[in-house]
């Protein structure tokens, strides 16, 4: 796989932040009581998103202070839930239930999500040379759609899937527990 | 007759008969006058300045004219000597004698200023005992007291039948004076003594090879030797005097009123010395050569005492540093890496997704609170678990640390606010958490906010937003952030959002870096810049072959560069350092600031290994403790100073500008003379500097005038200014090692001294991380920091009231062959 990813990379030129992630697993949410997204500029309270788990390199999956790419899923950036670099796996959301067939995940220029306000994420979008996902594959990852009561219940949810896709991260899923 | 004869010869000035003591000289008959002895018989009387001794008849047996210039008749004595003596206790006969300028006296604190009171002896002829001795001080700035309290002010009398009689001269500002005691009736019997007065330096310290021969410091660690030194020409008068030193336990003033006894508690016997005439450097005493015990706690205080009179008590006249005083003369600090004496316990809490938190806490929190809160705010990608070291080691040594989620994520903003609601949270939860533990055992008052990397911003964030910009604390204020502390700050805001205004602000943060790297080609890396712009006292502790995350335990593997320390030491220093800054700014313990202020190549926490390579500034809060002799920021001419006087550049290059690389790299590029500085350069930076440089075989010189209004240096202690070497200069590179120079300071009088600072500090050579084939990492700046008395040491005669010029020197023995340097803020420091 990796060596797929370094081929797309070295395809899609320097434009790119990070080889294509891939998509392993998709799931709409809905919450009874709204959550504030803090990963775009424009802070929305959302009450419905989707949440992907995604396959990446390690290197990119690096957390860092700055310089790190930024994950989107179409014109926004994803509230990452872990690292992923121990697993090459990263577990996010974004605002709404996304057709991914016709919305791209892609790694975009680095800066502060709360820095991206919709101009910035439509711009990021337009560079971005990743083509969305096929439909099969958007199919064989699907989860049914979960419903939770708020912030806490969505981590806690996030918490799990943490611990199945990336157990390396499991003082992050750890944490969200403790969250009442 | 005669009587009368030589009572007239006495009126008129004539000098009276050469031998007046025999009874056979009388002026006509020979005959002895009987007349005056009637009624005395077996006496001696004195009749006008005539001493006439009666014999058991009555009649006169011997007659004696007393020389008025230095006796004085005494009835049923005769002529007595009436010279008054005057003694300085401790003081050779004759030299002018040293007097310690200390706070005034007053009947409260009598007790204890008087043992730093010169004790002057006054004596007469045993038979002298009528009159009064008049006893005057010239000049101002010292005072007379009695041995018992009460205030002579500058002029007192004492009963000659008093004699002998002390009193005792104090000294409240700098001054020449002289003590004169007359006798009235005695014409030539004045007799006077001289002192003078400044400022005691502390009598510890480490020997130089150069000039001032000692260092003078009063925080050693406690695997130091611990030396004294006198200064033989401050102490002139004592030449010759043996003396020994006491190292006792510090008492607290009251404590030494009531009980000045000497007990020694170096291990060994207390050493004993004489004055030599010569030099400092060779009146340097080892007082204490094995490790200083230190039975409980981190630092152990003590007080010095140079016992001169060998009574193994402490009186006036000896010399003493601490006795008196609230702060102690020494302070050995023991291992600040080594784990405190409380056990500590940990728990979790969490009241929401963001305010999750680990809190650690002494279990003998109840016995030894209420203590400080410490908390947390970790970086990007980093986890609130990942700081167990600092927190249990923090705890271990009195403190409650928590250590939270961090809402890095998104950004400064979000991480500043969960600062912000996780400082509240806790507040809120303490008096119920762990069982109510921690109830009532925590000082609100006493906030220290830690931050790393994007969290670093964010607490700087945090507090700029309280002040800036409103936002609503609900259990604490901006007043009770007593510290902020910032590893390896991202800067993503200006300096004017991203502020730590009027708190006392510390930067952490390592060369080898490989994310927040601290370079010139990204402004969100330029910490400098958040340190730059603190407006109270700043402090930086930078170290190389350290990267991002070895000040947590499980961040990647980022440092890039040479001899990389890893995380192990990397944590020593975090602990050590931090435990000094928590000590300084939340308990007020000063010992610590001698950490924060010393060249760390020179004196460092015990725990930290010699090759970590640290550079470190310090800057006191300008609007109390500081004047500015050029910062170059008010004043941009580079021939003008910030203090409003000259600058003469003797340099084969001297540019001033604000304190930001020109073109974005590291690489040397000529025309680039700031190359490597990223202290300012972006919105809201104002910070500028000097860079200047010198050739092999070229001597140079920065001389900055001073003018008449700030030319008394004698209210404060130092002189300091920073210097970085410029990376990648060809003559940084020749160089290729630390860097110093010569420190001198000149006098109205034209009189000059000067230190070579090598031994006292040095200026580190940057980095040697590589890019672009070259080597050297963003310039280390270095705060050099030097006594003002020093100058004075050996007699230098140099007149710290009257200073008319600071000079830097290059380019000599005694300072680095070559170099070039940036150099900001010299500073006069209280």
């Amino acid at each position: 796989m990796r060596h797929v990813w370094t081929f797309l990379f070295l395809l899609l030129g320097p434009m790119a932040y990070g080889a294509p992630p891939a998509l392993l697993h998709v799931q709409n949410f809905s919450l009874e009581q709204g959550h504030t997204y803090t990963w775009t500029a424009a802070r929305p309270t959302i009450t419905e998103g989707t949440i992907v788990v995604v396959e990446v390199s390690k290197a990119d999956a690096r957390v860092a202070q700055v310089g790190s790419a930024v994950l989107y899923v179409g014109a926004t950036p994803a509230e990452r839930a872990n690292n992923g670099d121990q697993d090459g796996r990263i577990i996010a959301f974004v605002p709404g239930h996304v057709d991914l067939s016709a919305t791209p995940i892609f790694w975009g220029p680095p800066t502060l999500p709360e820095r991206v306000d919709a101009a910035a994420g439509r711009a990021a979008l337009k560079a971005n040379k990743v083509p969305a996902l096929k439909t099969e594959v958007i199919q064989t990852a699907t989860q049914p759609a979960v419903h939770l009561t708020n912030t806490a219940g969505l981590y806690r949810h996030l918490a799990d899937l943490i611990d199945a896709h990336a157990p390396g991260d499991h003082a992050w899923a750890e944490g969200y527990r403790r969250a009442p | 007759m005669l009587v009368r004869l030589l009572a007239f010869l006495y009126v008129t000035g004539c000098t009276p008969p050469s031998a007046v003591s025999g009874k056979e000289e009388t002026e006509d008959s020979g005959t002895p006058a009987t007349d005056e002895c009637d009624e005395h018989s077996g006496e001696v009387i004195c009749l006008e300045g005539v001493a006439i001794t009666c014999d058991a008849k009555g009649d006169i047996s011997r007659e004696r004219w007393c020389d008025p210039a230095s006796t004085i008749c005494i009835d049923g004595t005769g002529c007595t000597d009436c010279a008054i003596d005057l003694t300085v206790v401790n003081a050779q006969p004759g030299v002018r004698a040293f007097v310690p300028i200390r706070p005034p006296a007053t009947a409260d604190t009598f007790a204890w200023q008087r043992f730093h009171m010169r004790p002057v002896r006054i004596t007469a002829d045993p038979a002298l005992t009528t009159g009064k001795v008049t006893l005057e001080l010239s000049g101002t700035g010292m005072n007379l007291w009695s041995p018992d309290g009460e205030p002579l002010g500058t002029s007192t009398t004492v009963r000659a039948a008093d004699l002998p009689q002390r009193i005792l001269v104090e000294a409240t500002s700098p001054s020449e004076t002289s003590i004169s005691a007359s006798y009235r009736d005695c014409s030539s019997a004045t007799q006077t003594v001289e002192f003078w007065s400044g400022t005691q330096p502390p009598i510890t310290g480490y020997p130089l090879t150069d000039y001032p021969y000692f260092e003078r410091v009063q925080v050693f660690n406690s695997n130091e030797v611990i030396r004294t030194a006198i200064d033989p020409y401050r102490h002139a008068d004592r030449h010759g005097l043996p003396y020994t030193v006491y190292i006792v336990d510090h008492k607290r003033p009251e404590e030494w009123a009531a009980d000045p006894s000497l007990i020694d508690i170096s291990l060994g016997a207390a050493e004993t010395a004489t004055v030599t005439d010569t030099s400092v450097a060779d009146n340097v005493v080892d007082a204490w050569t094995s490790d200083v015990p230190i039975p409980s706690g981190l630092t152990r205080t003590f007080d010095v005492v140079f016992d001169f009179d060998d009574n193994l008590t402490l009186d006036p006249g000896d010399i003493a540093i601490g006795p008196g005083d609230a702060d102690p003369g020494l302070t050995a600090v023991g291992d600040m890496a080594a784990t405190g004496p409380s056990s500590v316990q940990l728990f979790g809490q969490s009241t929401g997704m963001w305010t999750t938190q680990r809190v650690y806490y002494p279990i003998d929190l109840a016995e030894i609170g209420p203590v400080p809160l410490v908390v947390i705010s970790h970086g990007n990608g980093h986890h609130y678990t990942w700081y167990d070291y600092l927190g249990y080691h923090l705890a271990s040594w009195g403190y409650v640390v928590m250590s939270h989620t961090n809402n890095t994520g998104p950004g400064i903003e979000t991480a500043s606010t969960t600062t912000l609601t996780n400082t509240d949270a806790f507040l809120q939860l303490m008096d119920t958490a762990e069982g109510g533990a921690l109830s009532g055992n925590i000082d609100a008052s006493r906030i220290v906010w830690i931050g790393h990397s994007r969290g670093g911003e964010g607490v700087v964030r945090a507090y700029d937003r309280i002040v800036d910009e409103g936002y609503a604390t609900a259990e604490y204020s901006a007043d009770d952030i007593v510290l902020i502390s910032s590893i390896a700050p991202t800067l993503f805001y200006s300096v004017d959002q991203s502020d730590p205004h009027d708190r006392p602000y510390h930067l952490f943060a390592g060369a080898a870096d490989g994310d927040v790297h601290g370079s010139p080609t990204s402004q969100y890396v330029q910490y400098f810049r958040i340190l730059s712009a603190a407006d109270s006292s700043s402090q930086m502790t930078y170290l190389q072959g350290v990267g991002h995350n070895e000040f947590n335990c499980c961040g990647f593997a980022d440092a890039t560069g040479p001899a990389l320390i890893g995380r192990t030491e990397t944590q020593v220093v975090s602990k050590s350092y931090y435990l000094a800054l928590i000590r300084a700014y939340a308990d007020g313990d000063k010992s610590m600031f001698d950490y924060l202020s010393r060249r760390a190549d020179v004196f460092r926490p015990q725990g930290i290994s010699d090759p970590v390579v640290i550079a470190n500034t310090y800057r006191p809060d300008p609007s109390t403790a500081l004047r500015v002799i050029d910062d170059f920021q008010s004043e941009h001419n580079l021939e003008r100073s910030a203090a409003g006087d000259s600058v003469i550049i003797d340099a084969d290059e001297a540019y001033e500008n604000i304190l930001a690389d020109g073109d974005g790299t590291l690489n040397w590029n000529p025309s680039d003379l700031m190359n490597g500085m990223t202290q300012a350069g972006y919105s809201g930076d104002t910070n500028r500097g000097l860079v200047v440089h010198w050739e092999p075989e070229t001597e140079g010189s920065i001389t900055w005038l001073i003018p008449d209004s700030m030319a008394d240096f004698s209210p404060y202690t130092f002189l300091s200014f920073r210097a970085a070497q410029i990376t990648r200069h060809p003559l940084t590179m020749g160089l290729a090692t630390s860097l110093s120079v010569i420190v001198e300071v000149v006098d109205q009088a034209g009189r000059t001294r000067a230190i070579p600072h090598k031994e006292i500090g040095q200026v580190t050579h940057p980095y040697p991380r590589s890019t672009g084939g070259e080597y050297g990492w963003s310039n280390e700046f270095n705060t050099i920091r030097l006594r003002l008395t020093d100058f004075l040491a050996d007699g230098s005669g140099l007149d710290l009231t009257d200073i008319s010029a600071v000079r830097l020197r290059f380019g000599e023995s005694s300072s680095s062959p070559i170099g070039a340097i940036g150099i900001d803020d010299l500073v006069l420091e209280y």
